[in-house]
């Protein structure tokens, strides 16, 4: 057992609880829109601040362990994606904490229709997120590399959302602030799919050493 | 804590303190026992040795009558041959008149050295004008009534009239007690009152320079190449072996050695310095090896490398690294070898220096003595006043023994503060 | 792994090659301690040797000038090249090759002379001075690139023992520099001096790097990750792996390496 080995386990543990705590918090903000329940809404605030703890405390243990352990090789990049996963982890949060806010709006009309489409997408944002942190959590590369495919089809999901949503406003003018907080939430869960793919990014940079962000545009 | 416990502790500590007290008691008296030992021996030594270093001489009135001398030309030659014996013969009766007989006379003059009449003569021959005139000349009493006058009574061997004649001079203060420089001065003699240990101490000076300039370079020599360049083989490892044993081979067989292959093969002179130089240096070559390559083999390895490492050649490693760091120790193994063949007597009997030699050796191939023979061959003497002079070369013998180391105790000194 | 790798820091993919190792064996009486050892050093670059105790980095790199030749012992097979000449050949004099390749060792050892003596002593027996003021000039020089000029300037004639550990390694460089070397074989250099000192020591090494081939033995994997360009790890024996610094740190290819530089073995 090396010195250096609990202090990695401690910091992982540390992560694992954030990712748990974000893909709850997502799951909690989804629900105060579908169900329109306030009390929920304001339950994400709250969550969010103990994701933000959270970060914070992970930024001290990455500087100490750098500056303590000189980790190389493995270790290292260990230690960077887990300052990386944690700031992308605690943009969920505070995405999360948007989608609060418009379901703590939507829950002001008397009557919501919420579209399917909305819902099928933060399922499968949902999903998305879910099989990133498993990802991290087995050291998984493979499935971290299935979350890079899929972003692509969130985006497109997300475009005919927000689509679907002008036309409704459109038709629908009286409709136009449900209809603008519908593309609010949709664009705060495509921006979440991001970020879960930043985070598979980042186990396959851990454990594969290979960096593949930004390859799309590098791309072009 | 309880206090039976603490008392118990307390009373084992006092033990140990008693226990330490003790302890350095019985080294202070095994040091005061040594010492004493030793203050006894040189206090024995010493005792006996003084008389040696004084003499006595007699003042006389002496004619230095031209026709007693018959010096035939005045020039040198002639005044070096004259009779100063005859002279010498006069002033006896001058003092003594009443003494008349032939035998009486050979008494008489038998108190003075056989040396005297040559004293006369130096006189003379640094101071010609003497001849025709009358002068007051010391001249050295015999070594009985030396011991005589140094209060040996019926040992000194004289007879009673000579004892009355002495007794005549010394009331009339005309005797003196000096100090005998003679005796660091001159050589060796068969009469005692003349006999002196410069000889020896020559000879045995010669006889060390010729061992110094033999052993320590060669032994050096061999202790570097034996460390630094031979392979480890079995032939090395049997060299080693016959070292260690040839320190310990006694001495007399180095002197039977020199004897048949110096002496019979070499036809070298016998009792020189030279051959006893060289005896002793093979005595003296383990000794000085074995220190040697324990002097090397302590210079550390890091010395050697960092000498390697600037690019140095085997040799220069040797000599301009290891040599100089190792140079303390052979010293000290020089010296101790030195020491010993300071001392040694027996294979230098082998050789031939037991012979009485008087004059003193002015280089390594002339005939000579060394101190520890000639204090052998002086402990063997009959003459009683040759009992004084053994102790005193012995003490002579030691102070050149503690010159030596002190020497040596310099060297080392010198050497290592440079490095 | 013989050389090939192109460097990503000069445009091109070529690069001089100082020393080759190629199919090295060397043994100790019956016992082997190098076993097939292929190994290049790039001219001007600094090369780190890392691995466990006893896994021969320093027998290796005693080939390289020759210091084993003292051992009796020892036996070398398999070719090492300078300049593309076999240094084991037989016209080849030893001393003139480790006058071509210096050495420090690990415990810092000045002769037991004066400062100026220790630096002067190898142009000396190497006969590079025609005059005392060509040696002063190179003596000066050689303490002066060895970081050393400022602080003995006016102890020259003082022994070089009674400098402190950094000093006295810090000469020990400038005895190598004075005889004005191609390659400087270091074989853990810092392991007997303290934080600062070995500090000073790395940073030496970053300088000189610009006029020597520098290969060194260190035990401390940071010193190797810092200051070297090239890294070759060996264990029991053999070479693992060996490449660049920067890749070999965050990205090992063997397991046995990412193994030892991460601590999971010693």
């Amino acid at each position: 057992m090396r010195v250096v080995d609990p202090v990695l386990q401690e910091l992982r543990h540390k992560l694992l609880r954030m990712g748990s705590l974000a893909e709850s918090i997502l799951e909690k903000a989804l629900v105060a829109v579908w169900k329109r329940d306030r009390a929920a809404a304001r339950e994400v605030q709250i969550d969010d601040l103990e994701i933000d703890r959270l970060d914070l405390s992970i930024d001290e243990a990455v500087l100490r362990i750098l500056a303590t352990q000189a980790p190389v090789a493995d270790d290292l990049r260990g230690v960077i994606a887990a300052k990386m996963i944690a700031t992308d982890l605690e943009r969920v949060g505070d995405l999360a904490r948007n989608i609060a806010k418009c379901a703590l709006r939507l829950a002001e009309h008397p009557e919501v229709t919420i579209p399917t489409r909305l819902r099928t997408l933060g399922d499968e944002v949902q999903r998305v997120l879910h099989r990133a942190l498993d990802s991290f959590a087995d050291g998984d590369a493979e499935r971290a590399a299935q979350v890079l495919e899929q972003d692509d089809q969130v985006d497109a999901d997300q475009d005919v959302v927000i689509r679907a949503a002008i036309q409704d406003i459109m038709s629908h003018p009286e409709l136009t602030s449900q209809g603008v907080d519908f593309i609010l939430i949709a664009k705060n869960l495509e921006r979440v799919a991001d970020h879960a793919t930043n985070v598979a990014e980042d186990v396959i940079l851990a454990t594969q050493a290979r960096n593949v962000k930004h390859a799309a545009k590098l791309r072009e | 804590m309880t206090d039976a416990r603490s008392e118990a502790i307390r009373k084992r500590i006092r033990g140990r303190y008693r226990a330490e007290r003790r302890f350095r008691g019985y080294g202070a008296a095994a040091i005061g026992a040594a010492l004493l030992a030793l203050a006894l021996l040189l206090g024995s030594i010493v005792t006996r040795a003084l008389p040696a270093f004084f003499e006595h001489r007699v003042r006389l009135s002496v004619r230095f009558d031209p026709a007693l001398l018959d010096a035939g030309e005045r020039g040198a030659a002639g005044l070096t041959q004259a009779n100063y014996g005859a002279v010498l013969k006069q002033a006896l009766r001058d003092r003594f008149p009443e003494v008349t007989g032939r035998s009486e006379l050979r008494a008489l003059s038998g108190l003075l050295s056989v040396n005297a009449p040559f004293e006369l003569r130096d006189r003379v021959l640094a101071d010609p004008a003497l001849v025709g005139r009358s002068a007051e000349v010391w001249l050295l009493l015999t070594d009985q009534a030396d011991l005589h006058l140094k209060g040996a009574g019926e040992g000194a061997g004289l007879s009673d009239a000579q004892v009355g004649w002495l007794e005549a001079l010394r009331a009339e203060g005309r005797v003196e007690r000096a100090f005998a420089t003679r005796f660091l001065r001159t050589g060796d003699s068969r009469e005692p009152e003349l006999a002196g240990i410069w000889g020896a101490v020559v000879g045995s000076f010669w006889t060390l320079v010729v061992t110094l300039a033999l052993s320590f370079p060669i032994g050096a020599a061999a202790a570097l190449y034996l460390e630094e360049f031979a392979p480890r083989n079995r032939w090395t490892d049997w060299i080693e072996v016959n070292i260690n044993n040839l320190a310990a081979v006694p001495s007399i067989v180095f002197g039977l050695l020199g004897l048949a292959l110096f002496l019979n093969v070499f036809g070298l002179p016998r009792s020189a310095p030279l051959v006893g130089g060289m005896v002793l240096a093979l005595m003296t070559l383990p000794t000085v090896i074995i220190a040697a390559r324990s002097a090397v083999r302590a210079v550390p390895p890091s010395v050697r490398e960092a000498a390697l490492g600037v690019g140095a050649s085997p040799l220069q490693v040797a000599l301009q690294h290891v040599l100089p760091l190792a140079l303390p120790g052979i010293l000290t193994g020089t010296i101790i070898g030195m020491a010993r063949a300071l001392g040694e007597t027996a294979p230098l009997l082998m050789i031939g220096m037991v012979a009485f030699i008087v004059d003193v050796p002015g280089s390594v191939t002339e005939p000579a003595t060394v101190l520890p023979v000639q204090i052998f061959l002086w402990a063997d003497a009959p003459e009683r006043a040759f009992l004084a002079k053994t102790s005193a070369a012995i003490l002579v013998l030691l102070a050149f023994l503690v010159t030596m180391n002190l020497a040596a105790v310099w060297l080392r000194n010198r050497f290592e503060r440079r490095w | 792994m013989p050389a090939g790798e192109s460097d990503p820091r000069s445009g091109s993919a070529q690069y001089l090659t100082k020393i080759t190792a190629r199919d090295v064996n060397v043994f100790y009486a019956e016992k082997q301690a190098l076993f097939d050892v292929n190994l290049d050093i790039v001219h001007n670059q600094v090369t780190a040797l890392i691995g466990p105790s006893g896994c021969g980095k320093s027998t290796f790199i005693r080939c390289v000038n020759r210091m084993n030749d003292v051992v009796a012992t020892c036996r070398v097979e398999g070719k090492i090249t300078l300049d593309g000449e076999d240094i084991y050949r037989d016209e080849i004099d030893v001393v003139q090759l480790r006058a071509r390749v210096g050495m420090v060792f690990q415990k810092p050892n000045p002769f037991p002379k004066s400062v100026y003596e220790n630096v002067a002593y190898g142009p000396r027996i190497h006969g590079l001075a025609a005059s005392r003021q060509q040696l002063d000039e190179i003596v000066m020089s050689s303490l002066e690139r060895a970081g050393l000029l400022a602080e003995v300037k006016d102890r020259l004639g003082d022994s070089g023992t009674s400098l402190s550990g950094g000093q006295q390694q810090r000469l020990c460089i400038a005895r190598a520099i004075a005889v004005s070397p191609e390659v400087i074989l270091m074989d853990e250099p810092c392991s007997a001096l303290d934080p600062i000192a070995t500090a000073r020591i790395e940073e030496l090494i970053g300088e000189l790097r610009s006029n020597y081939t520098i290969v060194i033995v260190t035990h401390s994997m940071q010193q190797a990750a810092r200051i070297s360009q090239r890294t070759a790890f060996f264990h029991l024996g053999r070479i693992v792996e060996v490449g660049e610094t920067a890749q070999i740190f965050t990205d090992p290819h063997e397991p046995r390496t990412r193994d030892y530089i991460t601590g999971r073995f010693g």
